[in-house]
């Protein structure tokens, strides 16, 4: 299983749209970095206009924490489409190029295959999220200092500059259980599909649609939006509390972890069976 | 050549496609030495049939047993001794030759592997190319690295689908010299499927042809040819007082056409060498004798259909 | 009998009546008084511990210092963000004794277990924001026990202080209560919980508090 895998992470990272994938990360990281640097206090004195009016703020919250922390949130709209440009490839890819009559005609399991290729998938998504809080917070840090975190949610949050390193090691590793799921989701439309593009295209457009529909039809799919893995997407805000919500940090934890599990089960039965045609 | 032990048994084996019946209670055999030719036309189940023995495919009814042991139970122990080639050759193009081979050998658990791949890339013509990326190989090349992962693994089976698929004719001939050597200096039994005649007439001992599906004919290649009806040309200088001579004889029969060149003949195998006496005894000089495609006839006669090479 | 009773009874009229007339309050002197203590103290430093409570708001205890510099320079320093309170940080009442206002004495009043006059002062600038202060002044330590202060912008200011016996009579409390206006917040901005269908975060107008405790005073006084 290690030569499989180190196998599959070896033809990933031969590829140079891997390095694509890093670059644009670093591109998206720094540009939003300077923009925030620029816009960042302007944004910030529009917003909080009003409350203005009733205290003093006193000290500098454009600063390295705020860059990451806008960073993050843009985490779940170009990561998965950089996640599944590489997971969504690793069993199309393998069916279009024909690979697999040299791959599957060899004394090896389906069932290793698969797993070795998705364990090689997820690797590259968690390694992609890793670079992105790397070169999110320290040059972040480095550059723009340290200091307090104002987030909105239903209250308006102030963590002190001591209180968030630790929320944000937490927000990026719930980041990258969320990849996982999205890389599980376009590793089984992989195995679905004898192209690239469908898987690639698929993942984003289910995203998007649930997401879109979750919140149009909202009253409609309450019962249902628990059970969605697209609702926890942006669950790493939990960790931006003052207290901890940990049934909620847990559930979706859990949903995630589970729709991993349902969308790797369905690409190891399908896959197991399918007549390799290619 | 055929030994005792059975590498190939195909029995009764099925393959549908919603209404299509690609497979239609096939069965073979092949045997330890043979080069087995599996011949029939584009769309006969040729395809369909090699990637249920390689288990890219699962069978609907029927069995596949690869060294006595069935396939479906015994995967793993029987693949690694197989190679193969099916179709077109498709490689990770992003990687070089020996980059390809490296990974194939390692999935197959192939020791001395460095050592071992250079073995193949000179057999098969291509070392100084080992480490040039896939992607800058002509077809050719590109078939001949296929040759060489089908035995990178030393395996005892090699089942080849369609090997000079794209080649020119000295491709093809190239091809053909490879696939002897490999059977002759080591000892590897080859199933070449194929819809190119002449491959499978100057290549197998023994073959198989099929139709939609089903066995047509089974048997040792000389046997089947001896059995079948050849056109034959006779190349002779005075061919009217020849076509005349035969009018007179038993020859008539035979005699299809002539023109000023030839006089052309149906005849089996054994009687090429009769009627060159009969020819030779009347005081005709021949200048030559050249038979036509005989396996596209026969097939012709047992299948009725000529969509064949 | 009956006479010296009623002797007695306009004697003790009188006194009333005078002491009356006695005690009603020069609400500019007392306001001065204020001033006059104050003025001995040339600086400051102070350790501040700030609580902000107000509904929409979550912050925890923040720690800073500040420094004031005669006649009204001041100065946070603080390790992280500050959310201060906008009136009553900086010796607002002073900025009332300084400038030009009418001050009129309304009446006693306890404050804190401690007894008060309570002035009201209105700002003769019409551009001031001030409307109109109240304050309740202890007139034996001088010192501001309570102002309210009306705003035409940001509303009302409640401001209580708390004294221990500090040589320079300085708070070693404070609380502030005021309005706090609600703002609308993009939804897309802000990180609102999954079941908002809301485009805009919506924070309801509300009231605030902030506690201000003071220790470790480092007082430098006027030479004489």
């Amino acid at each position: 299983m290690i030569t499989l895998i180190n196998i599959e992470l070896y033809k990933i990272f031969k590829r140079s749209r891997t390095y694509i994938a890093f670059a644009a990360v670093f591109v998206i990281v720094v540009a939003l970095q300077i923009g925030v640097h620029f816009e960042g206090q302007s944004t910030l004195d529009f917003l909080f206009q009003n409350i203005k009016e009733s205290f003093m703020f006193q000290g500098d919250l454009v600063n390295g924490y705020l860059i990451t922390f806008i960073i993050l949130s843009s985490l779940w709209i170009h990561i998965p489409i950089l996640v599944s440009m590489v997971t969504g490839d690793m069993i199309s890819g393998e069916a279009n190029g024909g690979t697999f009559r040299l791959l599957l005609t060899r004394p090896i399991s389906r069932t290793k295959l698969v797993i070795a290729k998705f364990l090689a998938g997820w690797f590259y998504s968690i390694l992609l999220v890793a670079f992105m809080a790397l070169i999110s917070l320290l040059p972040s840090l480095l550059i723009f200092g340290k200091g307090d975190l104002i987030v909105m949610k239903t209250t308006i949050n102030f963590f002190s500059a001591d209180d968030l390193l630790w929320r944000f090691i937490a927000a990026f590793g719930y980041g990258m259980l969320t990849m996982t799921t999205v890389a599980s989701l376009s590793f089984m439309l992989s195995s679905f599909s004898d192209n690239s593009i469908g898987p690639i295209i698929g993942t984003i457009s289910i995203i998007i649609a649930i997401t879109i529909i979750s919140s149009v039809g909202e009253s409609l799919l309450r019962p249902v939006l628990p059970y969605m893995f697209t609702t926890y997407l942006t669950s790493w805000l939990l960790f931006f509390e003052f207290e901890l919500n940990f049934t909620k940090i847990i559930q979706a934890i859990s949903v995630e972890l589970i729709y991993t599990l349902i969308f790797l089960t369905i690409t190891l039965i399908y896959f197991r069976r399918k007549d390799i045609l290619s | 050549m055929t030994n005792s032990e059975l590498f190939i048994e195909i029995d009764g084996l099925c393959k549908s496609y919603k209404q299509i019946k690609a497979v239609d209670h096939l069965s073979f055999k092949v045997f330890e030495g043979d080069i087995y030719g599996f011949l029939g036309p584009n769309g006969a189940g040729k395809s369909t049939t090699i990637r249920m023995i390689l288990s890219l495919i699962t069978p609907d009814e029927g069995t596949v047993k690869l060294f006595g042991k069935d396939l479906a139970y015994n995967r793993y122990q029987t693949l690694s001794q197989i190679g193969s080639l099916i179709e077109k050759p498709d490689f990770y193009k992003y990687l070089s030759a020996r980059e390809n081979l490296e990974i194939l050998g390692k999935i197959s658990n192939v020791r001395h592997l460095k050592k071992k791949i250079d073995e193949v890339l000179e057999l098969v013509g291509l070392f100084d190319r080992g480490n040039s990326k896939v992607k800058t190989y002509s077809q050719g090349m590109k078939q001949r690295l296929g040759i060489a992962q089908s035995i990178l693994h030393d395996p005892k089976l090699i089942v080849l689908d369609e090997p000079a698929n794209g080649l020119d004719p000295q491709g093809q001939k190239e091809m053909r010299e490879l696939i002897h050597a490999i059977n002759k200096e080591k000892g590897i039994t080859i199933l070449l499927s194929s819809h190119i005649l002449n491959e499978v007439e100057m290549t197998a001992n023994r073959m198989v042809i099929i139709n939609k599906g089903k066995n047509v004919v089974e048997g040792h290649v000389q046997d089947l040819l001896n059995e079948s009806d050849m056109n034959v040309s006779f190349f002779i200088n005075d061919t009217h007082l020849a076509q005349q001579k035969i009018k007179e004889s038993a020859w008539i029969d035979q005699l299809i056409e002539y023109d000023e060149y030839k006089l052309l003949f149906k005849l089996q195998h054994h009687q090429i060498a009769e009627l060159n006496r009969f020819m030779v005894n009347s005081d005709f000089e021949i200048n030559a004798i050249k038979p036509l495609r005989s396996l596209e006839d026969y097939f012709i006669k047992l299948t009725g259909d000529d969509h064949i090479n | 009998m009956k006479r010296k009773l009623k002797i007695l009874f306009v004697l003790i009229a009188f006194s009333f009546i005078a002491a009356g007339i006695q005690a009603q309050v020069d609400a500019d002197k007392l306001l001065k008084s204020v001033g006059t203590r104050l003025s001995k103290i040339n600086g400051y430093t102070v350790d501040l511990l700030i609580k902000v409570e107000v509904d929409m708001v979550k912050i925890n205890d923040r720690k800073a210092k500040l420094t004031y510099q005669k006649p009204n320079k001041f100065k946070f320093d603080s390790e992280g963000f500050l959310l201060l309170p906008k009136t009553g940080m900086e010796m607002d009442y002073m900025k009332l004794i300084e400038k030009q206002a009418n001050a009129i004495y309304i009446k006693d009043e306890f404050v804190n277990n401690v007894s008060t006059h309570l002035i009201k002062v209105i700002p003769v600038d019409p551009a001031s924001d001030v409307v109109l202060a109240e304050m309740w002044v202890d007139p034996k330590k001088a010192v501001v026990m309570r102002m309210k202060t009306y705003t035409k912008e940001s509303g009302s200011y409640l401001v209580n202080f708390y004294y221990t016996n500090h040589p320079y009579n300085l708070p070693d409390r404070m609380i502030v209560e005021f309005d706090v206006k609600g703002s609308k917040i993009p939804q897309k901005i802000a990180g609102g919980e999954f079941n908002s269908k809301e485009k805009e975060l919506l924070f309801k107008d509300s009231k605030g508090k902030v506690i201000v405790i003071y220790s470790n005073y480092k007082v430098t006084t006027t030479p004489k």
